[in-house]
Parts: structure tokens; sequence; C-alpha cells
């Protein structure tokens, strides 16, 4: 109420000096004209009223400038407000101000409890790794007495499990605020080559085989750890959908137009077209998925997410019962 | 008798590094108090350390630094870590290698073969015999050379892989995985039919030299070498 009152207090002032100056151009028209109040008086009293009004106006106007011109530029920058000319002002800011230090505290402590699980989860898939080494180890060991089926089986479970953390892993990365990517020059020829070897296992026991058809001094520029995880994902799935075809998985790279070029090639059973765009989206599996196992639906999703950060391009291409292509294209001009 | 430190909390993956290493002639010794690391390396003066990062109390990279301070050894780390960042670090350290887990004990054994060559000069174990001998049949393991009965055949390198195998599994069924993994290496990249093919050559090979019937194809199974040239001395 008081302030209201205080907001209000020159508006009621204002009101009260203008209907004075009327009352006293009346009473000093109808004294001069005996009575009368002529059309010239009145128009007098519009023209001072009007005058009053527009001083009145501009005045408030210069009070209120701040604010009405004040305009977010960059949202995320900053809570200031001008300085507030009246009491219904000031209240608006404060009650902004203070929802804004409360919102600013809880995505703080968000930030913060994403960052101790996004730190947890990666100190946890890294632990996992040592019980994995073990078993590894230990199947290497005992090779000899092992029937080579049982080795076969054991092996294959283990790359799964090592293929699921390494999914974990990078999804968890992904997931960070601040991503750690080192982009540098990497010659193509010796990352395939260092993903194929250690593939090998998986590439005999699915009874297909690798062929590289690249230039060897073929450089691009990326993150080499984050790239060779899509290269990972997307040869991973070459060797799952057309094993024991016995045919090859083709990783060729060629300068083209928009630049260079990496196409992982296999002979499998290919992607339904209706299937075809939404590979990358994430838990998608479609057909495959129901007639491959272990199928997650992350991998590409994963790597269409890296690729996008990396400013490569991903594309897909496949005919049923074909196989499938997978294409990097990295821009020349870096 | 070279000595090689393991310095790893995970007593399992230590027992099995140790066991292995043994196989290949190297004395080990693991650690035993994670806090005297460097105490420890003093008394047993290894010729190599194999060190993991995220250990109790401090990580390897202060023992790393602690170690140099000491001495020029060559330090492995094994770790579960796998970013750029890490690896950085351990050679900034004052490592020369880095092995990520899960890994292979070949890897393993590959690097410090290459770490001790380059660290104290070509060496070759006195119990390694380059030849291998079974009831006559000899191979040798630098020239790739195969003798039985003073007749020689050379192999060429993958025939050589395959007999190495064969031989040394000898009576044994040897899957077809198990000698595509063998044979395939990082210029090249093995299928079947290479497979098919090689093994038909050490056949022939092995027929030169007198021995035939010796490498047997069993459906569905692999391959297996039967000694029948015991009863041909």
């Amino acid at each position: 109420m008081i302030a209201y009152i205080k907001d209000q207090i020159g508006a009621i002032i204002f009101f009260y000096s203008q209907i004075g100056i009327i009352m006293v151009i009346a009473e000093l028209g109808s004294s001069l004209s005996g009575g009368e109040i002529g059309a010239s008086t009145y128009g007098y009293m519009l023209l001072i009223v009007t005058f009053f009004q527009i001083v009145y106006h501009v005045y408030r106007y210069f009070k209120f400038r701040d604010i009405y011109r004040y305009a977010v530029i960059n949202a995320s920058e900053t809570a200031w407000l001008p300085d507030t000319p009246d009491q219904l002002t000031t209240q608006l800011k404060e009650h902004y101000e203070k929802q804004y230090d409360y919102y600013k505290q809880e995505l703080e402590r968000l930030h913060h409890e994403k960052k101790q699980e996004t730190f947890f989860m990666q100190q946890w898939i890294h632990q996992m790794k040592t019980p994995l080494s073990v078993m590894r180890l230990t199947i290497d060991k005992e090779e000899p007495h092992l029937p080579p089926a049982m080795k076969q089986d054991l092996d294959e479970e283990l790359d799964r499990i090592k293929h699921g953390l390494q999914l974990a892993l990078y999804q968890s990365r992904l997931q960070q605020f601040e991503r750690d990517f080192h982009v540098e020059k990497i010659v193509l020829a010796d990352l395939v080559r260092s993903i194929i070897q250690e593939y090998k296992s998986s590439f005999i026991r699915h009874r297909v085989y690798p062929k590289v058809d690249m230039d060897t001094s073929l450089t691009i520029y990326s993150d080499q750890k984050w790239l060779g995880f899509v290269i990972e994902q997307i040869t991973s799935n070459a060797i799952k959908y057309s094993q024991h075809t016995n045919d090859t998985v083709l990783f060729r790279a060629s300068i083209e137009n928009d630049g260079i070029v990496l196409a992982i090639q296999d002979h499998g059973i290919g992607i339904a077209r209706q299937d075809l765009t939404r590979v990358f989206d994430p838990f998608f599996t479609g057909k495959n998925g129901r007639q491959v196992q272990e199928s997650t639906g992350m991998g590409l999703y994963l790597a269409k997410q890296i690729c996008d950060a990396l400013d490569h391009k991903l594309l897909v291409q496949s005919e049923v019962q074909q196989g499938t292509i997978l294409s990097v294209v990295f821009d020349v001009e870096q | 008798m070279r000595r090689i430190y393991i310095v790893e909390d995970d007593p399992k993956i230590c027992d099995i590094l140790a066991d292995f290493l043994h196989k290949y002639d190297y004395d080990v010794t693991t650690v035993q108090d994670f806090d005297r690391i460097d105490q420890e390396f003093k008394d047993d003066d290894p010729q190599l350390v194999l060190l993991d990062i995220n250990l109790p109390r401090f990580d390897g990279f202060y023992w790393c630094r602690k170690l140099r301070a000491l001495s020029n050894c060559p330090i492995i780390f094994i770790s579960a870590r796998d970013s750029g960042m890490d690896q950085v670090m351990a050679i900034e350290n004052g490592a020369d290698d880095y092995i990520t887990k899960p890994f292979q004990l070949e890897v393993v054994l590959a690097k410090i073969k290459s770490l001790m060559r380059r660290v104290y000069g070509e060496y070759r174990n006195q119990k390694e015999n380059p030849i291998m001998d079974i009831s006559d049949l000899q191979l040798d393991t630098s020239s790739f050379v195969l003798t039985f009965q003073s007749r020689h055949v050379q192999l060429t390198k993958k025939e050589f892989l395959l007999a190495q195998a064969l031989l040394s599994n000898i009576e044994k069924v040897l899957s077809r995985e198990y000698l595509l993994e063998r044979l395939w290496d990082d210029q090249d990249f093995v299928d079947d039919n290479t497979l098919s093919v090689n093994i038909t050559r050490v056949r022939k090979k092995l027929a030169d030299i007198g021995i035939e019937g010796a490498l047997i194809t069993i459906r569905s199974a692999g391959y297996k070498l039967v000694n029948v040239w015991e009863t041909l001395q």
C-alpha cells in the first residue's frame, strides 16, 4: 500500500495540478469574458494541459528509459538489471534476482553431481578392466588345457564385455561438460591398421577378413582417440553383420570433392530401407538387431555424436543382402 | 638372468605376469610394500619395471619420478586408463612405454624384449636354442630352414610360422582360427584361402625332404602334425 502510494504520488500530484490549472484558467477566462467561457479558452486549456502532459511523460520516460530499453543481449551472461526508478520495479528486480540466484545454485549443484557421477562412472569402468584382464590372461595361460570351442566362447564373451565397457566409457565421456578433444594430424592408414589389429581375433572368429586400400601417406586432422572409437564401432558392426560370409570388410580412403572419405564396406546382411534413416538414433536396433544378438543401438549413435562434435560427416549406404558402407568424411580445409 | 620388478596392486595380474615371464627365463620380483617401492627397487636392482598407475597411497606417476631419480632402468606403465593425457603424463614422468588393460601377454613380452634390446644390447638367452628338433626333424628358427636326414628345404615366413606352431603342438589338433592368429601380422591380414594354400605348401615341403602324410586335415576341426618320421630313421 505504502509502496503503491509512493509510486503513484507523482501521478496524483500531476492530476491535481492539472485540475488546478484548468480551474485557474476557467476562473480567469470567465472573469475576463464576463461569465462566459469561449471556445478559445477551451482551446487554451487543452493546449496548456497537453503541454504539461508532454512534460510529465518526457520526465517519466527518462526516469524509466533504462528499464524499457534494457534488452538481454546474451541470455547466459548475467542477471544484471539497471537501477530501478520506482518501488514496483524494485520489487520485481529483487524477486528476479532471488530466483536467479536460486537457479544458479541449483545448476551448480547439478553440475557438481553430474561431475561426480561421470567421475565415478569412469573410475568404475577402469576398475572393471582389471578383472577383464585377469580373465583374459587366465584363458591365455590355460589355453593348452581348454577345449578350443570353450576358449572361443569365453573369448567372445570377454570381447563383448570389453566392447560394452568401451561404449559406456565413451558415452560417459561424451556427456562431460568439458570434452577433451585434441585435434592433430593423423596418418589414416596407421590408425585403421591399428584398429584392425585390435579386432584381429574377432575377424578370424567371425570368418570375415579385412582388406585395406588406401594411400599410406594420406593424413587427416582429427582426435586420434575419439576417431579411433568411431572406426572401432563401424568395424565391429561390419564384422557382426557379415559374419561367416568368408567375405572381406574393405577399408578404403579416397580424396573426393568435399574432402577425404574413409569408407568401410562389408558384404553382409545390409540394412532395411525403412531403417536406414534411423541407424544413428539412440537405442535403435531395427530389423537386424532382432536377427543378430548384442545390438545395443548405441554404437552408431555415439559414432554420429562424436562425428558431429569433431565436424566430420558420417554417412550410411546399404542394400539388403548386398552389404553396408559407412563413410566418414573429413574436411580438407582445416 | 634379467630381473623384472612388477608393481601392480591386483595380485592375480601379478601372478599371471610373473608366471608368464618366468617361462621366458626372466627373474621376477613383485611388490611387497606399496610404501617402500623405491627401497624395494634398490634392493632388487631389476633391469626393467612394470608399473601400474592406480596404486594404494601414491600413484604410479609419483613412483615413476622417484625411480627415475635413482636409475635409468626402463619402466613400462600398465594401466586401464587409455586416455592420451595419461599416456603423455606417463612418458613425461619418465616412463619408456605404456600398455593399456586389458592387454595380451604377447604384447607385454614384445615390449619388454624390445626395451631390453635397446637398453642392454642384443641378448640371447643361453637356453634359447634356435633349432627346434623333434626326432631328427629340425627347424631353424633364425633361418627358417627345415632339415631331415641331411635334406634341407627353405620355408617362407608364413610356412615357417605354420611349421613352428605345428611342431610345438605335435599330435595336437590346431584349429584354423589358432593358425590364422599365428599367421596374421600387422602388414598382412591372412584369410582362409591363404591358410589353405600355405598348409598345402608346408605339406609339399615336408614331402620334399622325405616326410609324407604327417600333416593331417581334421574335418571341421583343423590340422594335426603326426610324427610319422620317427619310424623312417
